[in-house]
């Protein structure tokens, strides 16, 4: 009796129920695979003939995409597990089923796993099958690199247990309810349940804490339970990787293991409540009468809280209109809800009890991120707790263009910062916390009374991030703004810690210490010279950049900048790239200044009334009649020009803080224009 | 045998089954009967090991049924509404089935198919509702398990189909004990089938009975006595469930064997004298009554 009630046979069995299933898998595996790649091949061979240079490049890139990099395939995989899940077990949700399935000799084991291996089968077999052939197909168009073959079946792996991940969760969706529409509303709500907390809690610390930095989005990308959101955050990773040429095993690894777990946990849950779930539940709602409320209060607080910030938007922020939101989202969750839990619109007020819950839990959600009632935005670190931290100011002397990780990969200026500053000295992050926590507070106090504006123009804050790393090891985010004026002493004491100033900018990085195979361009825009003794002259402008801060840089501007070019060779194919970072010149850069020099560069170069036909200022306030200034008088043209810096000669945007009302544009004899500012505070009467 | 030991059943707070006990023994064909929502299918469903009583237990020889393959083995179940798979035919069916019961004979279910009149290949969505209904009991008959249950099974079968199906029954009843347990909420289909008859109302065991034994002990008198002297001379030594009075016509319903029906009535005078037998339907109105329901309203309607 139990040998032919075995495992195979309620596998042969299970199969011969589902063959639409397989067939639907198979044609949306043939369409998005062989069938999508040909359509790109075809493209491919349409734009280029075999024998061009970028022939097999586009064939390649042709291939991972469809292959390898392909969110619709891992859309269309999503729903394909879902339809496995529930088909697989949608004989649960009729009783005419259930009374067949269940009073048959098979054990529940047996009918669970027969059903989950199917499953498997069903998807697997169709894909490798689809794609061995593209690999052929592709072959046939002269695509042999192996590399990315096989990143195409590394990503057949993945995507084979994201498929399961998925599977399970539909699953445990299944097992919970007893009716179609209801467990698909279930599943989705599962697959997706942590990563919108995390994203209403996101939403919530943008809008109401004006020191939450986007940094801190880590954390919330960073997802544990919800596969969606790890093959998401998996298929950034991959795609990165894959740019940069990069190996994929890390995340193949991390994000494997973590599913695989997922995946066991999941199917473990899944079975266990296949168990106990009650035969009677088909057709009604949920099957557990325990979980019911619970569910339906756990999707309505984050329902209910966006809609509350929803209305609190949309006017410009008013208590009134986020009361008003919130009560229309309790009540409009509990109606939809109850009617889908009782299958009976009268039901929509039924179980008031969780309407207050609800409104209770939503408004002090609401209010401790509304009224910063636990204080995020005046958040001082206790100083013994801390082991140290790192800042990144928004200053504009700071390097200039690209800033890449330790291999290479686009950093933005404060993630490279905040990555390798490493402050140890912890009274100055607690000093930069309470100044940051003042200026908050004074800028409350302006908000408050409508001079908020009026505050920064007054104040001139210097704003930034500042990570503080705790002594158990966890990094804390915040945006920060600081008083310059009246902390230019403690700005100071942070551009003279080492651990700043070498790791803030890419001048002390590694990259720039191959001197034999970097070149230096200085340029003010008039003059372009390449440094010729790059050696000397990187170690005399790490000098002076080393000795810059606060208090030196903010009376002086730059003269011109400087573009420091590098090779290097990156990723698994050892391609090579240039990279390249600008940083500004100073004529206070003594020792920098001297090697330019001695090689005959001067970097102050200066246009002579001769050199020029005529300048004209704009003021930016004019009047209908008489709104130029035109200057032809040599005096006065010299006089504009010794007060006056080229704009272009800055690539930091430090000129505009000089920007005194006025455009200057300089038109020289050869018919050439240039734009100049004028320095700050020297504004010759006669245009005034 | 099968025993239903103090079964308790709710569905949201409804009590469907109270405290039932039942014992069903091999080679009977036991009826439970009960109108609509007297819990019938919940207990065919507790039996069958789908639902899971809230206490109690149902053991089928020696064995609990709930998520026990061996238990489960020994029983074919037939719903009320039988599930055949989307587009099956008979043949697909029995496939299935013989899959899942090694001891199903083919041989004999193609035998029966072609008597009944049923294609193998037809597909069974194209069945009317009787020939779903024959189409299942053949597959219950042939799966050969020791007990089939069968929940309003014989509701939509024609008197030539339910003759046809009793005769099968008998026969493998003598052949190989089958037991088959019937479901009904119309006695008059379980009458002439049954030799246990279990009744149902609100979830509890109104009675449990073998029919001989209730056929022997209640019988009816029909009688005109001599003179009312001799009629009360006979109604002293009979246990009288009823009395119907027509004229001079005595119909008595009395719990007596008819051996003791005669020595009471030896030496009682009388004009006319019967002991008829009681229909099924007689015996329950009689014993509902007694315990004070009206089994008219209960099964008649």
């Amino acid at each position: 009796m139990t040998s032919k009630s075995s495992f195979w046979v309620n596998l042969k069995l299970n199969a011969k129920r589902r063959t639409w299933n397989l067939a639907v898998f198979a044609i949306g595996f043939f369409f998005m695979l062989p069938v999508t790649l040909m359509v790109g091949l075809s493209s491919v061979k349409s734009r280029y003939i075999p024998e061009d240079e970028y022939f097999v490049e586009a064939i390649e890139n042709a291939f991972r995409g469809v292959m390898v990099l392909n969110p619709f395939t891992v859309f269309i995989i999503t729903i394909f597990a879902m339809i496995a899940a529930i088909h697989g077990f949608s004989y649960l949700y009729s009783k005419k089923k259930v009374d067949m399935y269940l009073s048959v000799p098979v054990k529940i084991e047996a009918r669970f796993l027969a059903i989950f291996v199917n499953s498997i089968i069903m998807f697997v077999v169709p894909y490798l099958i689809f794609l061995l052939i593209s690999v052929v197909i592709a072959g046939t168009y002269g695509f042999t690199n192996t590399y990315i073959i096989k990143l195409a079946f590394i990503t057949f792996g993945m995507n084979t247990i994201y498929y399961i991940a998925v599977y399970a969760v539909t699953t445990i969706a299944v097992m919970l309810t007893g009716t179609l529409p209801v467990t698909v509303l279930g599943a989705c709500t599962l697959l997706a349940y942590e990563n919108a907390v995390k994203f209403i809690v996101m939403i919530m610390c943008g809008s109401y804490f004006s020191t939450y930095n986007s940094l801190t989005n880590k954390i919330f990308l960073n997802t544990w339970l919800s596969p969606i959101g790890i093959f998401a955050k998996y298929y950034t990773e991959v795609s990165e990787a894959v740019y940069y040429e990069q190996s994929i095993m890390p995340a193949v690894f991390k994000t494997g293991i973590h599913i695989i777990i997922l995946c066991i946990v999941f199917m473990a849950v899944a079975f266990w409540l296949y168990k106990i779930r009650p035969s009677e539940s088909s057709q009604k709602s949920m099957a557990f009468k325990k979980t019911k409320t619970t569910i339906k209060r756990l999707i309505m607080i984050p329902s209910v809280i966006i809609l509350g910030v929803a209305f609190d938007e949309a006017v410009g922020r008013s208590i009134p209109m986020a009361v008003f939101g919130i009560i229309i989202g309790i009540l409009l969750t509990h109606a939809v809800i109850q009617a889908i839990y009782e299958l009976d619109l009268r039901a929509v007020l039924k179980d008031k009890r969780s309407i207050i819950y609800v409104g209770v839990i939503t408004a002090a959600v609401f209010s401790i991120f509304r009224f910063d009632i636990l204080g995020y935005d005046k958040y001082i670190p206790n100083q013994s707790k801390l082991s140290g931290g790192a800042v990144s100011f928004n200053m504009p002397f700071i390097q200039n263009g690209d800033y890449y990780s330790d291999n290479f990969r686009y950093l933005s200026f404060n993630e490279y910062s905040l990555n390798n500053v490493e402050i140890d000295d912890t009274s100055l992050m607690y000093d930069l916390a309470v100044a940051a926590a003042d200026c908050q507070t004074e800028m409350e106090k302006m908000e408050d009374t409508n001079n908020y504006y009026e505050y920064q123009e007054e104040y001139r804050f210097i704003s930034g991030v500042i990570k503080y790393t705790m002594a158990n090891g966890k990094n804390v985010y915040r945006d920060i703004r600081i008083n310059a004026e009246r902390n230019a002493e403690l700005l100071d004491r942070v551009f003279n810690n080492e651990g700043f100033k070498q790791n803030y900018t890419m001048l002390y990085n590694d990259v720039l210490n191959d001197y034999d195979n970097i070149i230096v361009l200085f340029s003010n825009h008039i003059n372009d010279c390449y440094v010729e003794n790059v050696k000397d002259f990187i170690e005399a402008y790490k000098k002076d950049f080393g000795e810059i801060n606060y208090s030196k840089f903010k009376d002086i501007n730059p003269a011109g900048y400087l573009r420091f070019t590098v090779d290097v060779y990156s990723g698994e194919l050892g391609r090579k790239r240039t990279l390249s970072f600008d940083f500004p010149m100073f004529n206070e850069f003594k020792n920098a200044n001297a090697v330019l020099k001695a090689e005959g560069i001067e970097i102050n170069h200066k246009l002579s009334p001769d050199d020029v036909d005529v300048i004209k200022v704009y003021p930016y306030e004019r009047d209908e009649e008489n709104n130029t200034i035109e200057i032809t008088d040599k005096n006065e043209l010299k006089q504009i020009l010794d007060n006056a810096v080229l704009r272009e000669s800055d690539r930091f945007g430090l000129i505009y803080r000089s920007s005194s009302g006025y455009d200057i544009c300089v038109q020289l004899n050869s018919g050439e224009e240039e734009w100049y500012n004028f320095i700050e505070g020297a504004v010759p009467d006669f245009i005034k | 045998m099968i025993e239903l030991n103090a079964l308790n059943k709710s569905f949201d707070g409804i009590k469907a089954v109270d405290n039932i006990s039942v014992n069903i023994k091999e080679g009977n064909v036991f009826g439970l009967i009960g109108t609509n929502g007297a819990g019938k299918s919940t207990v065919m469903r507790i039996m069958t090991g789908i639902l899971k009583p809230d206490s109690g237990e149902a053991v089928i020889d020696g064995e609990k049924v709930y998520n026990n393959i061996k238990a489960k083995s020994k029983f074919f179940f037939i719903a009320d509404d039988h599930y055949f798979f989307a587009t099956a035919n008979a043949t697909d069916m029995e496939k299935y089935y013989s899959a899942l019961y090694p001891q199903f004979d083919k041989g004999m279910f193609f035998d029966y198919l072609s008597k009944f009149g049923l294609e193998p290949l037809r597909k069974i969505n194209t069945f009317s509702k009787g020939m779903k209904r024959q189409l299942i009991l053949l597959l219950g008959i042939c799966a050969n398990t020791k007990y089939l249950i069968c929940d309003e099974t014989f509701d939509g079968l024609d008197p030539v189909m339910r003759q046809s199906i009793k005769s099968i029954f008998s026969s493998e009843i003598e052949k190989r004990q089958l037991t088959p347990i019937i479901a009904s909420h119309n006695l008059r289909e379980l009458e002439d089938i049954c030799d246990h008859v279990g009744l149902l109302h609100k979830g509890g065991v109104l009675l449990s009975k073998d029919l001989e034994d209730m056929k022997c002990s209640i019988q009816k008198i029909q009688c005109v006595f001599a003179s009312d002297k001799e009629r009360e001379k006979a109604e002293k030594n009979i246990n009288i469930i009823s009395d119907d009075v027509r004229g001079s016509l005595h119909t008595y319903t009395v719990r007596e064997t008819e051996e003791s029906i005669f020595r009471a009535f030896n030496g009682v005078e009388t004009i006319f004298f019967e002991i008829l037998p009681l229909s099924l339907e007689e015996i329950f109105i009689s014993e509902t009554e007694v315990a004070g329901y009206d089994i008219k309203k209960l099964i008649l309607g």
